[in-house]
């Protein structure tokens, strides 16, 4: 059965999902807790890829998105 | 998979002993990371988020991803949240340096002292409930550059400033200041801040 909850990422680190917005998706490595990256899901010819995002600016992008959905108390 | 559910476990544990980073006061967090280590932290997130042409960060995956549901990852999750929380807070207030630092500090000043005189009680009152505070400065400061840079365009179109952003017809004189500081806004700048901040305290004032 495919977990899809947890991803190997290029580094050989193993990353849960900890949130998803839209296509943006919020990593977080589960053997070091100060690690975390976004990434994106994209569909190309009707199959699923994860990619890094383009720029800084769409990285900002989803962290204003990640902020709005958990304001910092 | 019970496995994982057991690796969940051992970080949640871990997580646990770090509830007060988690949970710490956020303002208290940021000033506690030095730039140095602020700066390494946002390099390191960037680094790790960005596509890069020399390291391709593609990969397929069969179906969609998704945040886990038994109680074990969900209890991981909510910390690992507000670890990440944090993270962003200190990232997206050190990341704005040189021009947009200069640009969000004018911003901040101009629409701090007109809605000292143009807003009425009420109106101040959401309005610093809105703005006031290390988090709502770091939630609004994208929004606020996104809004200037809009205005920005919109100037430029109006043919009134060449390609340095120099008004060709009201050239701001420039302040001692300015001359001596590293990151001198350009008239256009200028000219969109204030058009930016009086949309801001119009929209106070429509509520």
């Amino acid at each position: 059965m495919i977990n899809n909850s947890v991803i190997t990422l290029e580094d050989g680190n193993t990353y849960a999902v900890i949130e998803k917005i839209d296509s943006y998706i919020y990593l977080s490595n589960i053997k070091d807790a100060n690690d975390f990256c976004i990434r994106k899901q994209v569909v190309k010819n009707d199959e699923n890829f994860l990619e890094g995002l383009d720029n800084k600016e769409e990285v900002d992008q989803a962290m204003k998105l990640f902020l709005e959905k958990h304001p910092a108390e | 998979m019970k496995e994982l559910d057991l690796t969940f476990v051992n970080m949640a544990n871990e997580h646990a002993k770090e509830m007060n980073m988690a949970k710490a006061d956020t303002k208290a967090v940021f000033q506690q990371h030095n730039e140095e280590e602020s700066k390494k932290l946002a390099n390191s997130f960037y680094q790790k988020s960005i596509q890069d042409k020399n390291h391709s960060k593609s990969q397929k995956i069969a179906g969609e991803l998704y945040v886990g549901r038994t109680s074990n990852f969900q209890n991981y999750v909510k910390k690992a949240t507000l670890r990440l929380t944090t993270v962003v807070v200190i990232i997206a207030g050190i990341g704005f340096v040189g021009n947009k630092a200069e640009t969000l500090s004018r911003y901040n000043s101009r629409l701090n002292r007109e809605a000292k005189t143009q807003l009425d009680l009420d109106q101040q009152e959401a309005f610093h409930q809105e703005r006031d505070g290390i988090v709502n400065t770091v939630n609004n400061a994208i929004s606020d550059l996104e809004k200037i840079d809009t205005a920005k365009e919109e100037l430029k179109e109006t043919g009134n400033y060449n390609s340095l952003g120099k008004s060709i017809d009201t050239p701001h004189p420039v302040t001692k200041s300015e001359v001596e500081g590293l990151f001198v806004l350009s008239d256009l700048e200028k000219d969109a801040i204030d058009q930016t901040v009086d949309q801001t305290i119009e929209e106070y004032k429509s509520r």
